[in-house]
Order: structure tokens, then sequence, then C-alpha cells
């Protein structure tokens, strides 16, 4: 699909509609809403819509959507089962260009979150691993073997009291360790068949 | 976990964020070569990423940014879920990407074309 001619730059505009206007653009010549997955930090905080990517800032970490004319997509949680792309059906609001109206499934929310992996090895691992005190195997230290009971005993800790909500994990886990009968976590959770609520007009600004 | 899976498993995949699927056999999932590759993987997609925990126990990876309340959705069409931040003026602001186990394959499509979905 030819969008050069959409998303070609009006000198007048500024940079929060030129930025807009372009991501529209190039959102309605795709299926697979990638240009969300490539939403992340922003020099623009309160000028950008908040699913208009800021080109001028670098990433900081993985994007996992990826464009499928490229590369092959690794994941389909929106497709049908044969991986099909399902036209995503778009309304706008010609008063309002930086809303963005789009239809999904809510699958729930987030109760905990965990700290935020602080990593600068991305572009030295492999030299780590070829650095010449690693390269010679007598010198690595065998990996540490644990007794055969050891799995069994700290999946007591995993387990949750029947009564538990999820997720209380794992300082009240430990707290119940022993008491009360362990179920399977699964069984009281949501089942993958049972159904969501579609929403036709979920809008993002 | 809610997916019938071992917890490390999930744990694994989820750092890597699907990856071990694509790029490591699972047949040699014990040996050092593959956890050599799984941090080499996860060093990668989890850099600056947190895990969390969703509402029914489901593991995932969120954006450094997500706070707990931001709303998973998965728009029709999209190849991964977003996480949503409902925001007070109405409407919701796009909080970015995630991975969450159990959910990256269409699993939750699965009943869309027999009209089990609740529309409004």
């Amino acid at each position: 699909m030819d969008i050069t001619k959409s998303i070609e730059l009006n000198g007048e505009e500024t940079t929060k509609d030129a930025y807009t206007r372009m991501a529209r653009a190039l959102l309605a010549s795709e299926t697979d809403l990638i240009l969300l997955s490539m939403v992340q930090e922003s020099n623009l905080e309160n000028e950008l819509p908040s699913w208009v990517p800021d080109w001028s800032v670098p990433y900081r970490w993985h994007q996992l959507g990826v464009p499928s004319g490229i590369i092959a997509p690794l994941f389909r949680a929106g497709q049908d089962k044969k991986g099909e792309a399902m036209r995503p059906p778009r309304t706008s609001n010609p008063n309002r260009p930086d809303q963005l109206i789009l239809r999904g499934f809510v699958a729930g929310d987030i109760r905990w979150l965990g700290e935020v992996f602080v990593t600068g090895l991305t572009a030295n691992y492999y030299q780590w691993q070829n650095h010449p005190s690693h390269r010679n195997s007598d010198s690595r230290a065998p990996p540490p073997t644990l007794p055969e009971s050891w799995g069994e005993k700290d999946a007591q800790h995993l387990r949750l009291n029947e009564h538990d909500s999820f997720p209380k994990w794992p300082r009240n886990n430990m707290a119940a360790r022993g008491t009360g009968r362990s179920y399977p976590i699964h069984a009281n959770q949501r089942s993958l068949d049972s159904s969501f609520q579609l929403h036709d007009r979920l809008w993002l600004a | 976990m809610p997916t019938n899976e071992a917890l490390i498993r999930v744990f694994n995949f989820t750092i890597a964020s699907g990856w071990p699927e694509a790029g490591l056999a699972s047949d040699y999932e014990d040996s050092a070569e593959y956890h050599d590759n799984l941090m080499a993987l996860a060093t990668h997609t989890a850099g600056n990423r947190r895990l969390f925990l969703d509402c029914d126990g489901f593991l995932g990876m969120a954006p450094p940014t997500a706070q707990t309340g931001d709303v998973i959705v998965i728009f029709l069409g999209a190849q991964v879920p977003f996480l949503i931040r409902p925001h007070p003026t109405g409407g919701f602001r796009l909080a970015g990407e995630c991975y969450v186990h159990g959910i990256m394959n269409g699993e939750l499509m699965r009943g869309f074309g027999q009209k089990r979905w609740l529309c409004f």
C-alpha cells in the first residue's frame, strides 16, 4: 500500500500533529496493530496521544510485535486459530484526531509487579562468554547439585491455601506453608475457554 | 500456573518472552547449553522490563512504566496483548505492549466464531 503520500511532511504542522497523522496512516495500512508495539518512552509525554510512538526516542526494551512483512511474527494473541489476521474494525471521531477507537477483549488486570530488570549484558554477553577466563572449561565450577528432595520441598512454598486469593505470593504463602489443604492453582482460576467481554469502543487518547 | 504448566517452564518462557519456543529446542531443557542460551535471550528480552501477575495468576512481562491496575486488553487482529490505563477524564492511555504467558497464541480467541463472546 502506498502510504508515502499520507506521511509526507508538511512544514506548518507541529511535531505532535505530524506524528499523530503519520501514526494514523501507518495504522490504517496494517492489520496487526504493529504501530502500537512501537510505543515506548516519549519526550513529548504530555503532548502526544499515548498511542503515538515518539520516533525521536531510541528503544529501551525488547519489542514483541514485529512487522509481519519483514519477520515471521512469534505471536498472534488477537488473531484466530488459523493465524489469519482479522482486520480490526476501527472508527474515528473526526472532531478528535487524537483519539483512537479499537475493538478488543479485556483479559484481566495487573495485580502484582516485580522490579525492573536492569541489564547491561545485552551487547557484551557473548564477549563475556568467550573471555579467556571462561574459555577453559576446567576452570568453571561444576553446577551445584541439589538433594533429590529439594524440588518437592520447594514446591510446598508455592502452593496456595484454599482461602487465599491470588496472588498472595510469595510472602503470604510462605507463612501459610504447612497449614490447610493445598489445591491446584488452576482449579479456581479463569479457564481459557471461558468467555470475556468484547468491547467495541475502547478509546485511547 | 493457570496454564497447567510447571512454574519453571512458565518462568523461562516469560523472561525470554516466548523465544524458547522458537529459538531453543526443548529436548535439551536441562543442559547447561540451554541455560546459557536462555540467559543470553533473557538479558536481551527482559532488559528494562518487569514481571507481573494478572488477576487470574497469569505470569507476564510488562514495560517498566506499568502500574498495578493496568488493564490487559487484546485488540482484534493484534499480535500481542496491550496494557491500557483508565484515565480520569475518560477513555484509556496506552501503557505499552506486554507478554502474558498462555494467551499469546490466540487462546482467548478460540470461541470468537461461536458467538460466545459478549458484545455491547
